[in-house]
């Protein structure tokens, strides 16, 4: 089947099977950062925004994208940057295995939610495994991303 | 799962007659449950176009429309100032909210998941189900029938009755499925009581709230009901708990619901 999306700004058709999830297709379309861990919905890094919010994409059916939005690291170059600052200076980076799906879900928040609460930003951060950094840091750095213009 | 056919019909009406044609036709909700099973789906019957995803107020009601997600449940205001936080409490555990943003709230609650938190909730909540073809029913009725017709769940009623919802879970991290859920709500003298993975499909505890509908219920007596409401439930053991760990749960929360409720 033919669709069409918008990924990263661009207009683009792709051909796509029923059985195709979303993840492997954005692989298979330039899109190296999206990564398969669990593919099965519990880990995050798969993560990107489809309609500007943050989705699974190995649990998407690729068809359904047809008409979207998607955006990925690749395409949040100055906000991945300003993320990537702030993991690094307070010591929350690691592998980087994890950390586009973080990205996304950390720009999806700072979108999302006005002025949140450590504890909020601790669950909104919550679908997203690294096995990597632990935590605490992930979150404080979120903090300071928070506060950059 | 694996699909022959995609198709995304524009009404509920074409979604209906498409899923009729054929024994192997479904509807698709978000898919993170269907992904799981090995079925052989003919036409996958997407309802995305067909204007299911609202949270709308009505004088007597709220109506959630079935292709609504979870993450927008969880964030609804109305649902908040209306109902209190048990819904939402009854679905942030699960997993992410890139994960949430995904599952649509028709899908969990006509599947009857013997695992959900929310289903219990919504049983409290005294919600009732509109389907396509079956009409309204309550929940509570959905969850004892024996066998389902094929229907597609268009849309989730939440009568406005003042009710206040309590919605207690254990789990063994903070992600993973529950250990045991129970939800209580009361509306005057009016309650509800219901469990859910214990594990099994939820229910309610009829013959208690028939005691507890009554009559007043005074807080000095929650230790006895809870009692009564725990010898309801079949508990059954698996790698998540024991049945008497959950009933012992349930003993807990219920005493501690009545006490909270009964004020
Ligand atoms: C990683 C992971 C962790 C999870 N953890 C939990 C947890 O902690 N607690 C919990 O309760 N659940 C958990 N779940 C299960 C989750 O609740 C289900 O996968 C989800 O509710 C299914 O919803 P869906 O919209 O994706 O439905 P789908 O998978 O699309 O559909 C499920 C069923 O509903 C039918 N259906 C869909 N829409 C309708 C409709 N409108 N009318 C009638 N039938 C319909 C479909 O045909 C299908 O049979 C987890 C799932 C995953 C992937
Ligand atoms: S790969 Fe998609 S959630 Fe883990
Ligand atoms: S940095 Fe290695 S998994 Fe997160």
């Amino acid at each position: 089947m033919k669709i069409q999306v918008t990924l990263n700004g661009k207009k683009q058709e792709w051909d796509v099977t029923p059985n195709e999830y979303l993840a492997d297709t954005l692989r298979a379309h330039g899109c190296p950062s999206v990564k398969i861990s669990c593919g099965d919905g519990a880990c995050g890094t798969c993560t990107v925004l489809l309609n500007g919010k943050p989705m699974v994409s190995c649990e998407v059916l690729s068809v359904r994208a047809d008409g979207a939005e998607i955006v990925t690291v690749e395409g949040l170059e100055e906000e991945a940057d300003k993320i990537v600052d702030c993991l690094t200076r307070l010591g929350g980076e690691g592998c980087g295995w994890c950390a586009p799906g973080f990205v996304v879900l950390a720009y999806a928040l700072k979108r999302e939610l006005h002025n949140p609460t450590y504890d909020e930003v601790k669950a909104y951060l919550n679908g997203n495994l690294c096995r990597c950094t632990g935590y605490i840091v992930r979150i404080e750095a979120v903090l300071e991303y928070l506060q950059m213009p | 799962m694996q699909i022959r056919e995609y198709v995304k019909p524009d009404t509920l009406e074409e979604a209906y007659a498409l899923l009729m044609k054929g024994k192997a036709n479904r509807i698709l909700g978000g898919c993170t449950f269907l992904k799981r099973t090995n079925l052989k789906i003919g036409t996958a019957i997407d309802l995305a176009a067909c204007g299911l995803d609202y949270i709308r107020e009505m004088d007597t009601e709220v109506a959630v429309g079935a292709y609504t997600s979870l993450r927008t449940v969880e964030t609804s205001e109305v649902i908040l100032r209306e109902f209190g936080p048990a819904l939402r409490e009854s679905m942030e555990h699960l997993i992410g909210v890139q994960l949430r943003n995904a599952i649509t709230i028709g899908a969990h609650a006509a599947s009857r998941f013997g695992f959900s938190d929310i289903i219990p909730t919504l049983l409290a909540m005294n919600a009732k189900l509109r389907f396509y073809r079956g009409g309204v029913k309550t929940l509570r009725d959905y969850m004892e029938e024996e066998r389902l017709e094929k229907d597609i769940l268009v849309e989730i009623l939440l009568p406005k009755e003042g009710r206040r919802t309590v919605v207690q879970m254990a789990r063994l991290s903070y992600s993973d499925y529950s250990v045991f859920c129970l939800a209580m709500s009361r509306a005057g003298g009016n309650w509800i009581v219901s469990a859910g993975a214990f594990p099994g499909r939820a229910k309610l505890a009829e013959r208690t709230m028939a005691v507890m509908n009554g009559g007043p219920v005074a807080r000095e007596e929650a230790a006895t009901l809870a009692e009564n409401i725990a010898a309801e439930y079949r508990f059954g053991s698996n790698y998540r708990g024991s049945a008497e760990y959950r009933r012992e749960l349930c003993r807990v929360f219920a005493r501690r619901g009545i006490e909270e409720l009964a004020q």
